[in-house]
This record gives structure tokens, C-alpha cells and sequence, in this order.
């Protein structure tokens, strides 16, 4: 497993690492030129790329350096390291080398990367999403509903479902862009009214209080969504990398992606170049609902209940730590779907090692909070230097 | 409560000056925190005949229900007074919750190890003050979103609280005469809390608008740059405005904690959302520099007459939560409609 696990992981590290070739993103058009020009420049002495425009060629190192998946990668090798050296010398005293540890880990780690995932493309378009744990909870909630009471076949209920995360995705968007209302209100305001909504239709009809539903899909979906699939992979995975691919399409290879980008970067050069920044922000508002559906239809056909209580435990803030901590530019603007996904491992992980070592559940938020706080810091100063003008450019 | 200049010149009136002699009733719509207060007053005098109309199913003018609000406006409101003079000077704080709970336990935690109640009292404050101070210090020191820092913050003080705590609250019997002082009755109904509370919006109308720096918190919230360019020490006013905040917080933390009896580091759950909530509802700008006192004890009244109103008629709970992000977006895009109108 653990070598399955690694492998998904390392085939999206490395489609990245040979996609991302600058650190901002420029339109297709622009990258060939530059990298065309980097290219005649690559035999020039090396003093006069280090003072050169951002354009031109630097060295591995630098590039690599200045990557934004790079901190999170590197914090998460020595993390993961570290665990598996001290767990093979005191196999006895941490227990996370165990099957059914990792099997933990593989179960949770995608569920909260493919939330990550959905809010990271949104803070690369420059909006924040605050409501995702309740879109997370009514979507699948609704789905149980159809299945259980209203007596619908399992796709039409899964439409159903996915139908919920456009109709909130596109409200969030339509008030943030048509009203004028700062995302991170709007998105606050769905918050609080999808956890009314939710304990609207969760409310039982025999103690007339909120009460859990449990979704029943059949077992073929079931096994297909958290059981093994392709000869052992935990299926939970296989959709992570399924949905992280298609994130790091969209963003990279199509050009919804370089609208994204250009949206979030500077809104009215965007703008001004002809890009409709409205349109493509609703849309991104759409894409983050629907991740933060299929991540809460994947988490309740494991654990088979849905409760209610689900929109209190604070979701919308991990995955906004998970991108940050990935190296997601809170501005807007930069980013990468390898960096949202280990920002998501790195926080679960250490949710988990921090379990298995016994300590008091407590001190968990504040490591989070002190990891936000860590990431944004080093990604701002980070993004005003390379934003800076350098050189003669 | 911007002072509205007056024309010399009456011409200049029927020009359409901006500076023009205004009609009462347009000074008042164009206040801040008008809408608001047209909904509360109507609202409140709905509330009052349907109590008089309908005074066995609808006990609004009870005295139980009055006390029942005057115990729960003061917490959240004092809050989001707070929170309201950060959100004038342009910046948010998500962790107003947490320093509640934080400080009022260390208070708590204090006087039960035999601190006189003065030095427990400052214990609070001198929490609350340092939370405010760090709060600020990132902001202002790497330059990242007040929203984001304070967001960490309130994950880092919550659970710093629950460790110290070990999440045991602690039973807190002041003297006497302090439990009165804090909240006691007046003339029957009356609450002392609702009294400080009242207090403490004098206080801060005075800070904002009586004092430079209020004006200094205008400025910076309104432009930045402007600010900057006359002169006005912007980082300076900032952390000013994260230390009252998170001040704040703190009295609201130690009347809380007098009126419960009981220490707890807990506070209720998303307290930081409302008071946000409310301040967009009394008509705070959210990008700052725009705003009163009055409108946020106005918005922290409205919130609890619907949640009031929403108990008495013995609707679910829910509807609250509902009326609360209803309110965020509608309130919000009315202070947008009504920015650009004025």
C-alpha cells in the first residue's frame, strides 16, 4: 500500500515538475517565446541571466527554489521521512508504519486534498470559499434523501448531489461578482445558511430534532468509490489522483486554467485583455462546490452516515490551510494542484502522527494555525520579491 | 456620525452640491446605520403590539423575555464593538472568540489561586492586550491579511486554552458586590450588564469620534496611502485598533464569566462570525473606513430581537442561522448600493 500510495503521488509530482516551467503562468503563446529565448540565452555567461528580466532562463536551482510546491514538498519528504525512520527504529512506540495506519492515512488524506483542491483553484482566481463544509454535508445529505425516502436510482441521486454544488457555486459567484460583496462575506453568509438548510432537512420527524441519515449507494458503488480498486489501491487515491489530474488540466492545459491565473493575478489586465474575469470566476466558484461535493459523497459512502453536525468542524479552514500551506499565493494569482494536494497530506498527516504519539487532542488547531500563519508569511514575502521588477525589465 | 459640512451658499443646494443643507430625512437615510435603524425600530414596534395584541402566545413584553435580552445582547455586543472600531480601521479579527474564552479563564484561573480581584481583572485585560499585540504585530510586521493572520490566531489561542484548561471549566464566585456591580438589576428589569454595555459604546463612540484617534482610524481605513501621505503613522493606529479590539473581547469575557459562575475557555461556537455579522449589519464598511457606534449596538440588538422573536414563535433554531447569513449578504450589498448612492 505504501508503495501504491507513493506511486499516485509521485506520477502527479512529476507531471507537474515537467509542466511548471516559470512561476507565473503566461499564456501558451508567451511561454514558447520565453522559452525560446531562454534557450538562445542558455549559453551566455551565467551573470547575465542572474540580472536579467523574468523571462530568461535561471538556473535548476533557482527555479526550483522559487517553485511554490517546493517548501511544502520539502517539509512533507522530511515529515514522511521522519515518521518512517522512527517508526522502523521503535516499531514498538509509533505505530504508523502499520497497515492499518496507513490505511488511515490513504482513506482521510484524499478527502481533504480534493476539498484543498477545489478551494486552492478559487484562491488562484482570488476568491475564497468559505461554505464548502456545508455544500461538503447537504450535497451527500440530499443524496441519502433521494436514496432512502425518495425511492430515486443511485445516479440520478448522485446528480442530484452534484446539482447542489453548481446551484451554490454559481449563488456564491453571482453575489460576490453581481453584488460587489468581498467572497470571504458571501461565501461566510452561504456558510451560516447552508447550516440552516442542513438542519432544516435533517430535522427527524419522530424527535423533531437534527438527525444523522445513512447513505446506502449498494455495494458496487461503494467499492468503486472507498474500497480497493486496481488490484489493492485504496479507491479514495485513485479519485484523488483522477480529480487532481483533471485540476492540473484544467489549469495548466486548458485555457480556463490561464484565464484563472491571469483573473487572479492582475483582475484588470485580465480584464482589458479581453478575458471575461466574471464568467471565469463564476465558474471556478462552481468547479470549488463540486469538489467539496464529490469530497463529502466520498467520505460518506466510507463511513456511511452523514450528520449534521459535519458543517461545525471547521473544513472550510483546512482546506484554505492545505492550499496556503501549498504554497497557493493568497492574492491570487499562483499556485499548483500538487502543492494544494501535499498541503492536505501534510495536515493530516501530522493530525495523525500527533494521535498516534498520544498527545492531547488539543494542541492540533494550534498547530494548524501556526502552520497558516508560517506558510502565508514565507509566500508573501517569497511572492513580493519575484514580483518586484528586477534587472532592466 | 461624520459631521455634515454645511453650505454658506443655499445656491449650492439646488446645484445639487455634495456639501448642500440635506433634509433631516435624508441625513438620516444617508447616516450608516439609518436602514438599520428604521428595521430595528420597526421591527421592535411590531414585536411590541404583537405582545399587546397577542399576549398569551407571544410573551415578548414580558419581564422575563426583557431580562433575557438585556443578559444576551451585552456579550456579543461589546464584541463587536471591538471588532467594529478593527473593521473601521480596515482590518478584521476572527480571534475575538477565542481571546473571550482565554481571558476570561485566566481571570478565573487567577483569583481561585489567590490573586486579589484587581490583579485578576488586569490579568484579563493584560491577556487580551498581548493577544491584540500579536494579532497586529504579524499583520503589520509581513504585511499578510489581518483575515488570515487572525484566522491562525484563533486556531493557536483556542487550543492554547483547552491545553491550559484541560478542558475543565472552573466555578468563578466573586464577591459580592462585584457579582452585583456586573450584573445586578436596576428598578427590576434593568440589567447592569445591558448598563455596561452601554457604557463601553459611550467609550468607544468617544475613542472614534472625539478622539485623534478615531479620525486616525478613519483615515487608514479609508485609504491607506492617504493616510499615510499626511502624516498619519499608519501601523501605529492599526495596532492601537487590534488592542482594543482584542480589550475588548476581554470585558466582554469577564462579564460573561460573572454572569455564568463558571471559567471555561470554550467559547460559543463561531461568536467571531457574528460579530462580524453584526457590524455589516449596523452598516460598517467592510473595507474600512466607514461606519458608527451606534449602528453596531443597533445591529447587535436586531440580531438578538430575531433570535428572540425566532425562540418565542418556536420556530427551529435553524432560521436563525439563516437569518444570519441572509443578513451578511443582503446587509453587504446594501452598504455597497448604499456607498455608491452617497
Amino acid at each position: 500500500l505504501l508503495f501504491a500510495y507513493g506511486a499516485s503521488v509521485d506520477e502527479v509530482a512529476w507531471a507537474e515538475a515537467r509542466r511548471s516551467v516559470g512561476i507565473f503562468r503566461q499564456p501558451n503563446h508567451l511561454r514558447r517565446s520565453a522559452t525560446t529565448m531562454s534557450e538562445a540565452q542558455n549559453d551566455q555567461p551565467a551573470a547575465t541571466s542572474a540580472s536579467a528580466g523574468r523571462y530568461t532562463q535561471m538556473t535548476f536551482w533557482t527555479r526550483l527554489r522559487r517553485h511554490p510546491t517546493t517548501n511544502v514538498a520539502v517539509l512533507y519528504t522530511l515529515l514522511f521521512g521522519t515518521c518512517l525512520i522512527v517508526s522502523l527504529l521503535f516499531p514498538a512506540s509509533l505505530h504508523f508504519l502499520e497497515a492499518g495506519n496507513l490505511n488511515v492515512l490513504a482513506q482521510q488524506v484524499p478527502v481533504i486534498a480534493i476539498l484543498a483542491v477545489g478551494a486552492g483553484m478559487l484562491m488562484i482566481a482570488g476568491e475564497f470559499d468559505l461554505s464548502v463544509a456545508g455544500v461538503y454535508t447537504l450535497a451527500p445529505y440530499l443524496m441519502a434523501m433521494a436514496l432512502n425516502k425518495w425511492g430515486l436510482p443511485l445516479l440520478p441521486a448522485l446528480a442530484l448531489a452534484i446539482l447542489v454544488g453548481l446551484a451554490v457555486g454559481l449563488i456564491n459567484g453571482l453575489v460576490t461578482i453581481r453584488l460587489g460583496v468581498p467572497s470571504f462575506i458571501a461565501t461566510l453568509g452561504m456558510m451560516f445558511f447552508l447550516r440552516g438548510i442542513v438542519r432544516f432537512v435533517s430535522i427527524s420527524s419522530v424527535t423533531g430534532q437534527p438527525d444523522q441519515i445513512s447513505l446506502n449507494p449498494g455495494e458496487t458503488f461503494a467499492n468503486l468509490v472507498s474500497g480497493r480498486i486496481l488490484g489493492g489501491i485504496q479507491a479514495q487515491l485513485f479519485w484523488l489522483a483522477v480529480f487532481a489530474l483533471l485540476a492540473g488540466l484544467i489549469l495548466n492545459r486548458h485555457v480556463l486554467g490561464n484565464h484563472i491565473f491571469a483573473a487572479g493575478g492582475d483582475r484588470e489586465a485580465a480584464r482589458k485583455s479581453g478575458i471575461a474575469v466574471d464568467r471565469v470566476k463564476v465558474v471556478t466558484f462552481m468547479i470549488c462546490s463540486v469538489y467539496a461535493v464529490i469530497a463529502g459523497v466520498i467520505q460518506a459512502t466510507r463511513i456511511n452516515t452523514i450528520t449534521p453536525a459535519q458543517t461545525l468542524t471547521g473544513l472550510e479552514l483546512q482546506a484554505i490551510a492545505s492550499a496556503v500551506i501549498g504554497g497557493v499565493y493568497l492574492f491570487g494569482g499562483r499556485g499548483t494542484v500538487l502543492g494544494m494536494v501535499l498541503g492536505a497530506a501534510l495536515i493530516v498527516t501530522v493530525e495523525n502522527v500527533l494521535i498516534l504519539m498520544r498527545f492531547p487532542g488539543e494542541y492540533m488547531p494550534a498547530f494548524i494555525g501556526a502552520l497558516v500563519i508560517l506558510s502565508v508569511i514565507i509566500n508573501t514575502s517569497f511572492g513580493s520579491r519575484i514580483s518586484r521588477p528586477r534587472g532592466s525589465l | 456620525m461624520t459631521p455634515q459640512p454645511t453650505a454658506a451658499d443655499p445656491a449650492e443646494d439646488r446645484a445639487g452640491n455634495r456639501y448642500a443643507r440635506r433634509s433631516l430625512a435624508d441625513r438620516f437615510r444617508a447616516h450608516p446605520a439609518g436602514n438599520v435603524a428604521i428595521v430595528l425600530i420597526v421591527a421592535f414596534a411590531g414585536c411590541v403590539l404583537a405582545g399587546l395584541l397577542w399576549p398569551d402566545d407571544f410573551r415578548f413584553l414580558t419581564q422575563a423575555n426583557m431580562t433575557q435580552l438585556m443578559r444576551a445582547i451585552p456579550t456579543i455586543g461589546i464584541i463587536s464593538l471591538g471588532v467594529g472600531l478593527l473593521m473601521i480601521a480596515g482590518e478584521y479579527d476572527l480571534s475575538v472568540g477565542a481571546v473571550f474564552g482565554l481571558s476570561s479563564y485566566m481571570m478565573v484561573y487567577v483569583y481561585l489561586a489567590g490573586a486579589p480581584l484587581p490583579l485578576a481583572i488586569l490579568v484579563a485585560f493584560v491577556t487580551g492586550a498581548a493577544a491584540g499585540f500579536l494579532n497586529g504585530w504579524i499583520t503589520l510586521r509581513f504585511g499578510i491579511p489581518s483575515f488570515i493572520t487572525t484566522l491562525g490566531t484563533l486556531f493557536i489561542l483556542r487550543s492554547g486554552g483547552r491545553v491550559i484548561s484541560g478542558n475543565k471549566p472552573l466555578s468563578f464566585f466573586p464577591p459580592e458586590w462585584f457579582q452585583s456591580l456586573l450584573t445586578g438589576k436596576l428598578f427590576g428589569t434593568l440589567q447592569a450588564q445591558f448598563l455596561w454595555f452601554l457604557a463601553l459604546a459611550v467609550i468607544a463612540y468617544l475613542v472614534l469620534n472625539r478622539h485623534w484617534l478615531g479620525n486616525h482610524f478613519f483615515a487608514v481605513g479609508g485609504n491607506q496611502n492617504a493616510a499615510n501621505s499626511v502624516g498619519i503613522n499608519v501601523k501605529r493606529a492599526k495596532m492601537a485598533a487590534f488592542v482594543l479590539c482584542s480589550l475588548f473581547a476581554s470585558a466582554a469575557g469577564i462579564l460573561s464569566v460573572t454572569r455564568v459562575n463558571s471559567g471555561t475557555t470554550e467559547s460559543q461556537a463561531l461568536m467571531e462570525l457574528e460579530a462580524v455579522a453584526i457590524c455589516v449589519m449596523g452598516g460598517l464598511a467592510l473595507t474600512g473606513g466607514r461606519g458608527s457606534i451606534i449602528g453596531v449596538v443597533i445591529g447587535a440588538c436586531m440580531l438578538h430581537l430575531v433570535g428572540d422573536v425566532i425562540l418565542m414563535a418556536q420556530l427551529p433554531g435553524f432560521y436563525l442561522d439563516l437569518f444570519i447569513g441572509v443578513i451578511i449578504v443582503f446587509g453587504v450589498s446594501m452598504n455597497q448600493l448604499a456607498k455608491k448612492k452617497y
